[in-house]
Formats: C-alpha cells, sequence, structure tokens
C-alpha cells in the first residue's frame, strides 16, 4: 500500500515541476503583455499630446492677429481657439482601441497626476513661453504676450491586464508635448511695380482757367492778362481778342469721365490686360508718370491724354533755378499756373513774368522781372514790368497744342490734367482694408484721422474733401500752409473756382466753395494718405503682408527680417544689377514709353528725387536734366538689410514702419510721414512706379544672407544656424523677359544655401495670360522660383486682393509650424 | 518524494528558474538599451543644429545643444534610470550619425554618412529634394543579467550581453546639419 502509494507520487516532482514552469512562463508573459501594452499606450500617448500641441501651435499661426488692440485681444481670442484646437485633436485621439473623446480637461498641472479609474484621461492645454523654458503663461493680458507656444500635458490612469492579480495596481502614464519656437530669418520682397495700384478707383481732372466765370473774393486789382483767352475754349493769343477783365477768371475742375460705368484706373483707360499682363505704369500718387495714359496698349477709342502744356511748371525744374531761399522757389511747388493752367513753357507759356538773358529756348538764366518779386512771377494780378520776348508770345497758336478745351466731343474731351484717388472716409484705426472708394467721388467733410495714426502730422487733424475741386487743390499741395509761402493765392484760388462733375456741361458748374479758410498744414499729406489707404491692390497687398506674415511671424517666433521693395532697377548706385540694400532712388522713366512723373515737388516731403523727371520720350531740357541740388536720384524703393544682431523689436519695426503705431520711431513711419527720411524703410514707404525689375531684387534678397557681418550664412558667429531662412516674393506681375533668367539663376543658387523662396503671384485681373505666365516665373517646377529653390519653397496664386493676407499667412505657417 | 522534490527544486532553479529569470532581465535590460537610444533619436531628430549649441531666442533663451549633444545625454539619462544597462562612452559611442537617403527619382548623388561629431560643415546644405535627411543613433552597450554566474561564460545568462542597438529619425531642421 505504501509502496503503491510511493510509486504512485513517483512523478509528482515533475508535474510540479511544470506547474511552476507554466505559471512561471505564464506570469513572465502576462509580465512582457502588460509590459508592451505600457510602453504602447505611453507612446500613444506621447503621440497624441504631440498631435495635439503641435495641432494648437499651428492653428494659433493660422488665426488673424493682425492689428492687434492696445490689450492684444486678438491674440488672447486666438490663443484661446489654438488651444481649444489642441483639447480637440487630443480628444479625437485613441489608447490602447478606445477614444479620448471622455479625457477630462483639467487645471491645475498637478490635476494631470490624478490617478482616476481605469482607462481614465486626464488633459491640460496651456501656454508657454518658449523664451522662458517653455514656463506656463497665464491666458491674460499683458502675460499672454508671451505665449508663443501652446503645451499638451495628459495623464493616463492605466490598468494591468494580468498583473493585476499579483498586485500591481493601476499605474499613471504621463506625457508632455509643446510646439517650439522655431526661428525665422526672412527676406521679404514686396513689388512696388507700376501695376500695383491699376485697381483703384480714380477720377481724372481737367483743371482749367474759366474765364467766363466772375471772380470773387481776393480777386481784385490787378492788370489784365492780355495774352489770354477770349473764349472758353481756347487759348488764344491776345492781340486777336478782346483782353479779359479783371474781375473774369476762376479755376474750373472738369471731371473727365470713364468710358464706362467703373471708374477703376484699367477701365478708365480700357487697359489691355492680355497683351500686356503687367499693367501700366500710370499711378495714383507720386511718381504718376501722367502722359502713360495713352499707353500702348490702352484700348480707348479716344486715348486719355496728360497735355503737360496745361500742367504748370514743366520748365521750372530747370537746374539753373534755386530750389529754396529764393521767390523762385516757389515755382518748385505744383501751383496751377493760370491763366489756363497753361505752362510757362515756350512756345507755349505767357513770358511776360520774366525774361531771359539768352534766346530761347536754351533756358538760360532766369530771373523775375523787375516789380515782381512781390509776387509770384506768374501771378497775372502782379504788375508786370518786364519785356516781352517775341519768340515767346507767338501770335499763331501751334498746330500741336492741345487747349484747355471744353469741347464734349472728340479726343479733346479726354484731355486732363489731375488724376486723384476717390478717396473716403477709411473708419476707424485700424483700418479694415481691402478700401475701395467709391465709383464716384462723393465728397466728405470733417474726416477726423483717428488718434492711433502713425503720422503725427495727421494724428487727430481734421480735413474736408467736398468735391473734386478740394481734392484736386490738396492733392496739389495748394490747400497747404507751409511757412511764408501762399500757395493757395498764388494758385488764383483766391478767386473763387468751380467744378463740373459732367464733362462737357458747362451749365452744370457749381462753386468749391474753396476760401483761404480751407487751407491747412499738411492738407496734401492728408490726400496721400487717404490715397494710398484706397490705392488698391497694393494696400490690401501692404495689409495682407502685414498682417498675415510680419505680426504673425513676430508674435510666434523668434525672427529677424529683410525687407526689398522693388519696381525699377535702383540706377543710382555703383552696381544697377545690384545687389543694394539700400536705395536712394531709382532711375526709372528712361524708357521711351515711360515719360516723366508730373506732379510732386522736387523737393518733395523735404527730401531731393533728382532725375525723377528724366525721361526719352521728351527732350525738353526740363525732362532730361537732373535737377541740381536734389539729394537723390528718384523715387527710393524702400530696404532693409537683414541684421542678426539687432533685436527682433527693431528688426520688426524697421519692416513694418508706421503700420503699427506703438512701432513708429524715427526710422520707420507711413510714407506720407517720413518719405524723406533716408531710414524710411517700412512696408509703407515704397509706392508704386513703372517696371518689375525682379533679377536685382531677388539677388539684393538672397545677399543679405550673405552679408558679412551684418547677416552671413556661411558662417557660425553671424549665423542664426537654428534658423529657417526663407524669402517671401510677393508681385502682381512677371518679369520683361531679360529680367526672368537672372532671376531664376538667383533663386537656383538659394538652393544649395538653404533658402527656401516662397512666391506670391496676385491677379486682380483675372487674366489667364498672366496666370499663366505666373504659374512658369513663381512656380513649383524647377523652372519656376520656388521650385528652383528647393528647401521646401511654394508657389501661392491669389485670384483676387482679399487673399493675399491668406497666402501670407500661408508662408508664415509653414515657416512656424515645429515642435520642441 | 522529498528527495524527489529537492532534485525538482534544483532543476528548476538552478536550470530553469535563474537562467530565465536571467535571461528575461537581459531581455527587459536590452529593451532598455532600445528605448534609451530610440529616446535618444527622437530627440537628436527636433534638434535644431547637430553639434552647436544655439539659444532659442539668443542670447539666454531655451538652451539647444545640437543633436550630437542631445542624443548622447538623452541615452546616459535613461541609462541612469535603469541599472544593469551601460556602455563604454567616447566619441563615437553613442554614435549619432547622419544620414542623407536619396529620394527615388531625383538623381541625386549617393553620399557619405557623417558621424558625429563631424558635421556636415558650413555650406553643405543637403537639399531637402533630393535628399531625407535623418539622425541614426547607434549604441553598443551591454546588458547584465540579474544574477551573475561566475563559474561560466555564457552572455545573457552568466554574463553580460553584448548589443548593438539603432534607431533612425527624420531630422526636423536639414539646414541645420552644418553645424
Amino acid at each position: 500500500m505504501n509502496e503503491r502509494r510511493i510509486r504512485n507520487q513517483k512523478g509528482a516532482a515533475v508535474t510540479g515541476l511544470v506547474i511552476a514552469l507554466f505559471m512561471f512562463i505564464m506570469l513572465a508573459g502576462f509580465f512582457a503583455f502588460d509590459s508592451s501594452r505600457l510602453q504602447m499606450a505611453q507612446r500613444e500617448l506621447t503621440a497624441t499630446c504631440d498631435a495635439a500641441s503641435l495641432a494648437g501651435t499651428a492653428m494659433l499661426t493660422s488665426l488673424d492677429i493682425a492689428n492687434d488692440d492696445a490689450t492684444a485681444s486678438k491674440l488672447g481670442t486666438a490663443q484661446a481657439q489654438a488651444c481649444a484646437y489642441a483639447r480637440n485633436m487630443f480628444q479625437n485621439g485613441n489608447m490602447l482601441g478606445r477614444s479620448l473623446g471622455s479625457a477630462n480637461v483639467v487645471s491645475p498641472y498637478s490635476a494631470v497626476s490624478t490617478i482616476g479609474n481605469p482607462g481614465d484621461c486626464n488633459v491640460m492645454i496651456s501656454l508657454a513661453d518658449p523664451q522662458q523654458q517653455f514656463i506656463g503663461v497665464a491666458p491674460v493680458f499683458p502675460d499672454r504676450l508671451n505665449g508663443r507656444a501652446i503645451m499638451c500635458y495628459a495623464g493616463y490612469t492605466y490598468n494591468p491586464v494580468f498583473l493585476g492579480v499579483i498586485g500591481v495596481g493601476k499605474v499613471l502614464l504621463q506625457a508632455n508635448s509643446g510646439g517650439g519656437l522655431p526661428q525665422v530669418d526672412a527676406v521679404l520682397v514686396f513689388d512696388y511695380s507700376g501695376s500695383m495700384d491699376d485697381a483703384t478707383n480714380v477720377t481724372f481732372i481737367r483743371r482749367t482757367w474759366d474765364s467766363t466765370v466772375a471772380a470773387s473774393g481776393g480777386a481784385s486789382a490787378g492788370r489784365t492778362d492780355y495774352s489770354v483767352f477770349t473764349s472758353a475754349n481756347a487759348v488764344q493769343d491776345g492781340s486777336s481778342g478782346a483782353p479779359q477783365s479783371t474781375t473774369n477768371g476762376v479755376v474750373h475742375y472738369i471731371e473727365v469721365p470713364p468710358p464706362g460705368v467703373s471708374h477703376r484706373m484699367s477701365d478708365y483707360i480700357q487697359f489691355d490686360y492680355v497683351a500686356q499682363p503687367n499693367g501700366f505704369p500710370l499711378n495714383v500718387l507720386p511718381p504718376q508718370s501722367l502722359p502713360t495714359a495713352d499707353h500702348t496698349n490702352s484700348m480707348a477709342a479716344n486715348k486719355y491724354v496728360f497735355d503737360y502744356n496745361l500742367r504748370a511748371n514743366s520748365l521750372l525744374w530747370h537746374p539753373t533755378i534755386p530750389k529754396v531761399g529764393s521767390p523762385l522757389a516757389r515755382f518748385q511747388k505744383d501751383y496751377g499756373t493760370p491763366p489756363g493752367n497753361c505752362t510757362l513753357e515756350y512756345p507755349f507759356g505767357y513770358g511776360k513774368f520774366y525774361s531771359e538773358s539768352a534766346a530761347a529756348p536754351t533756358f538760360g538764366t532766369m530771373t523775375i522781372a523787375a516789380g515782381a518779386t512781390g509776387n509770384t512771377a506768374y501771378n497775372p494780378n502782379a504788375p508786370f514790368a518786364g519785356s516781352l520776348i517775341a519768340t515767346e508770345h507767338p501770335r499763331t497758336i501751334a498746330t500741336s497744342f492741345r487747349y484747355p478745351a471744353y469741347v464734349n466731343t472728340g479726343a479733346d474731351q479726354h484731355i486732363f490734367t489731375d488724376l486723384v484717388v476717390n478717396i473716403a472716409n477709411p473708419g476707424s484705426w485700424p483700418y479694415a482694408q481691402p478700401l475701395n472708394g467709391p465709383t464716384n467721388f462723393v465728397g466728405f467733410s470733417n474726416f477726423q484721422f483717428p488718434s492711433q495714426e502713425p503720422d503725427p502730422a495727421l494724428a487727430g487733424q481734421t480735413f474736408s474733401f467736398e468735391n473734386i475741386g478740394v481734392l484736386t487743390e490738396a492733392a496739389r499741395g495748394n490747400l497747404d500752409i507751409d511757412g511764408t509761402e501762399n500757395f493757395f493765392t498764388n494758385a488764383l484760388l483766391d478767386r473763387g473756382s468751380v467744378y463740373s462733375t459732367t464733362s462737357g456741361t458747362i451749365a452744370s458748374k457749381q462753386p468749391t466753395g474753396m476760401t483761404a479758410a480751407h487751407r491747412a498744414a499738411n492738407y496734401q499729406k492728408a490726400y496721400q494718405r487717404l490715397a494710398m489707404l484706397y490705392s488698391q491692390p497694393i494696400a490690401t497687398a501692404i495689409d495682407g503682408a502685414y498682417g498675415g506674415f510680419f505680426q504673425k511671424i513676430n508674435t510666434l517666433t523668434d525672427c529677424r527680417f529683410g525687407f526689398v521693395g522693388f519696381s525699377n532697377a535702383d540706377q543710382s548706385v555703383a552696381n544697377p544689377s545690384g545687389p543694394n540694400y539700400t536705395s536712394q532712388g531709382s532711375g526709372h522713366n528712361l524708357a521711351a514709353d515711360q515719360p516723366n512723373s508730373f506732379f510732386t515737388s522736387a523737393q518733395y516731403n523735404g527730401r531731393g528725387i533728382g532725375s525723377m523727371y528724366r525721361s526719352t520720350k521728351f527732350t525738353a531740357p526740363e525732362y532730361t536734366t537732373a535737377i541740381a541740388g536734389g539729394a537723390g536720384s528718384g523715387f527710393r524703393q524702400p530696404r532693409r538689410a537683414l541684421v542678426k544682431s539687432e533685436s527682433q523689436n527693431a528688426s520688426y519695426s524697421g519692416v513694418v514702419g508706421g503700420l503699427q503705431s506703438s512701432t513708429v520711431n524715427a526710422y520707420c513711419a507711413p510714407w506720407s510721414a517720413l518719405a524723406g527720411v533716408a531710414n524710411a524703410n517700412g512696408l509703407e514707404n515704397g509706392t508704386p512706379m513703372a517696371d518689375t525689375a525682379t533679377a536685382e531684387a531677388l539677388k539684393t534678397a538672397r545677399s543679405m544672407f550673405h552679408n558679412g557681418a551684418s547677416y552671413d550664412i556661411a558662417t557660425l558667429s553671424n549665423n542664426r544656424p537654428a534658423a529657417k531662412h526663407a524669402i517671401v516674393f510677393f508681385t502682381d506681375g512677371v518679369p520683361n523677359a531679360s529680367d526672368a533668367g537672372p532671376t531664376l539663376t538667383e533663386a537656383q543658387g538659394c538652393k544649395g544655401e538653404g533658402i527656401a523662396v516662397f512666391t506670391i503671384g496676385l491677379d486682380v485681373t483675372n487674366n489667364p495670360v498672366l496666370q499663366g505666365s505666373q504659374v512658369s516665373f513663381l512656380g513649383n517646377l524647377p523652372s519656376g522660383l520656388a521650385g528652383a529653390s528647393g528647401n521646401g519653397g511654394k508657389f501661392f496664386p491669389c485670384a483676387s486682393a482679399s487673399t493675399v493676407r491668406d497666402s501670407f499667412s500661408a508662408v508664415a505657417r509653414r515657416l512656424t509650424q515645429g515642435q520642441r | 518524494m522529498a528527495a524527489e522534490y529537492v532534485a525538482t527544486m534544483y532543476v528548476l532553479f538552478l536550470f530553469i528558474f535563474f537562467p530565465v529569470l536571467n535571461l528575461g532581465t537581459c531581455g527587459l535590460r536590452a529593451f532598455f538599451l532600445w528605448f534609451a537610444c530610440n529616446q535618444a533619436t527622437m530627440l537628436a531628430a527636433k534638434a535644431k543644429t547637430f553639434n552647436t549649441l544655439v539659444y532659442v531666442p539668443e542670447p539666454s533663451g531655451t538652451p539647444y545643444p545640437g543633436a550630437y549633444a542631445t542624443a548622447r545625454a538623452r541615452a546616459a539619462q535613461i541609462r541612469s534610470m535603469f541599472p544593469g544597462v551601460d556602455w563604454t562612452t567616447n566619441a563615437t559611442n553613442p554614435e549619432v550619425r547622419i544620414i542623407r537617403a536619396v529620394i527615388p527619382g531625383s538623381g541625386a548623388p549617393a553620399v557619405a554618412d557623417v558621424i558625429g561629431p563631424n558635421t556636415l560643415g558650413l555650406g553643405n546644405i543637403p537639399d531637402v529634394d533630393q535628399y531625407v535627411c535623418t539622425i541614426r543613433v547607434t549604441i553598443n552597450g551591454q546588458v547584465t543579467p540579474l544574477i551573475p554566474v561566475p563559474w561560466f561564460n555564457i552572455q545573457g545568462l552568466s554574463s553580460p550581453m553584448f548589443l548593438t542597438v539603432s534607431s533612425e529619425a527624420q531630422f526636423e531642421n536639414p539646414p541645420g546639419l552644418q553645424f
């Protein structure tokens, strides 16, 4: 029995061994299973945090934070939305096959570490300051200004499947992730070509002398200008008609209507964008290049013709005329020269007011005739004591001479002297683009610039623009009060003035109501500021670049900026093909079809602009001779080099200029305020000119990354090695054939230097020809700038001005996305 | 039966339990070794440079010491968390390698890997349209069994097991590889 029992117990140890082994292996398996599952859960939690924080940060870069108020409420809203987006992204995640949709959103951070029921998940989304080791930031002003990153903290209660049997309880898994603070060093290349204001609503004005209207006001004693007019329709020689009455004659503003309903400048002259996709160089603000209204590609039946003979003072740009300190200096102002708004230029002028030492038309020394020094030389009210020069008084009217006619038919109807923007009240600060002026100008009174207006000369000031007469004179500067000069009287506006808003209906003329009381300091500047805001598409493009790119990058990254404005190649420096980090002036209007720019003083805002009047179209000296004493040689394009060592705020303020009132300093302001300051190189310091000289511009931008001590990607000390290097290239056109090749070469050079070229092509004309050209020139293929540059560069087409900001935002998003 | 159990237990513990325990420990520690390598890679891939300390923002913001230092520091940190995981540290262990893999169809030539602490060098910016730039961290390490057995030498069973683990991830800021 005992033996049997012993025998029966044989092998029991083996059984025990097998059982022990089984248990051991089973426990090992359980451990391995739970360990693996734990690891998987940890990874899933980390990945979900990563996704949430990245999505939140990306969303933060996508939201509009432009033109924020003093308490950064837009930023606060964007941060709240970004956090909500990150939270949603987290709750859309999965853990071990289960949705995290029921994850508890908790606060403060310690709550994340709370162990709950198995499968419970706590998440906290917060703002963090990447500059301070990602410490948390309260979502209140001013703390929120440092909240550039979205952090995601999560805690998950994991319950082991098997190890619980042996006493291993719930395990807390934790993970966190945050969007990083990218470094971005970017140069914006911005197009100021002539087409950037083609979509502006404007009015063409013929400003002329109307001898049929009785003068009033200050038109008192004076002599009769017997050169003169015998009818309302023509300039006549004084000998062939009756002398005018001293009490007759006022300035008359006549609207020259567009062919259709639209007052858009391109519709005015019916420009053929198919034939010339790059638009035309006629501009709404200086340099206006008014003679280009009769552009080759204008399809108007009767082209709109700017008659320089009807515009004052062209002769007076002659270099021998002193610019300051002389009564002659007043010639430089753009007075309308009455009578007839005619030039003094031989042979169309009226040389009674001066004599020349040399025979005309050599334009020798010009002096005011005796007795006239106390008055404006060409003021018909002034006593005349000079001698007539026969050749300046042709007794027959030159056949080429265009009259300041009121004729309602034929080509004369399209003669104009002024082009003004249909401005309006832009609303409160910050101005909301796009601002499109009314189709027909509607007068408005007592517009007060907001106190936040960056131009201190305009902030809080009130101006009225009641009719096209006021508008025209404000644009000319004749309503300004400037020292002792009396533009208003010199322009004979004290005699009264009338306007007609329908061409040819003289009977409809109405008094402008302009009196000396209308004058105010900075009237011209006020007009120009409003005209700039209503210039399209450039105003919207500037706003888009500012709000969609500069503000966003500045808020969300550690950044430095460079800026290259371009239009015409800079001819004023030793190296016209670039690079040019500063621009003293672009030598524009050299081409035969781009004659000079009327209507800007040589001392425009105190800055000599030199040879801006050069032209080969007209051969008279005033067109081909550089202005003596001019400090510059043309209109400047704003340019600001990329500098590693300067602060982010200085870099940002320098390129955005006066777009943000809080950033205004001596070096940045709206161009209306500081266009004459050499260091004014902000977005608003440029104005549309003519060409699209892309090669020199892109070369300059690229060179800013090889600019010695300022910035040099080839050295460690002058570089920011962690930064993304990018050029953002914005244009509304394409370059000419000779410029395209060198531009592409520059983009190809960027490829090996780690510089991405992002291109934005704007087409406000819905022109398939332009769109095709832009895709080819700017596009993603190796033959396009974006494709050639590689490094993640991309082309963004824009079908309308209102989408420019979206495109700039898309570029900003690509540059700012990152992870710690 | 008692004798039988003694023998069984002897067999169980000496030949099964302890060896399996040692092997299991080695397996777990091998995982930790790989985990250190993997975490080092993940963090290194997010670095802004390869072997240059930068601050974001300069000059006193968050320090980013570069992928090479980041990977090695992270690996060492995890090593310190788990006993029995070790490696001999020198300039190339852990090895941090820059790999530029040619994107098929790009037509780019194959290029040699660069092993830290060397960088790609100034001016050698990889074209991300032609190459995928990755960081590979390789650790030649060892994991020790829970109970060392001095009498015989079987790696992983009675003496430390030598392992080479590696992990690879795409580098997020390719131009930074030149620094």
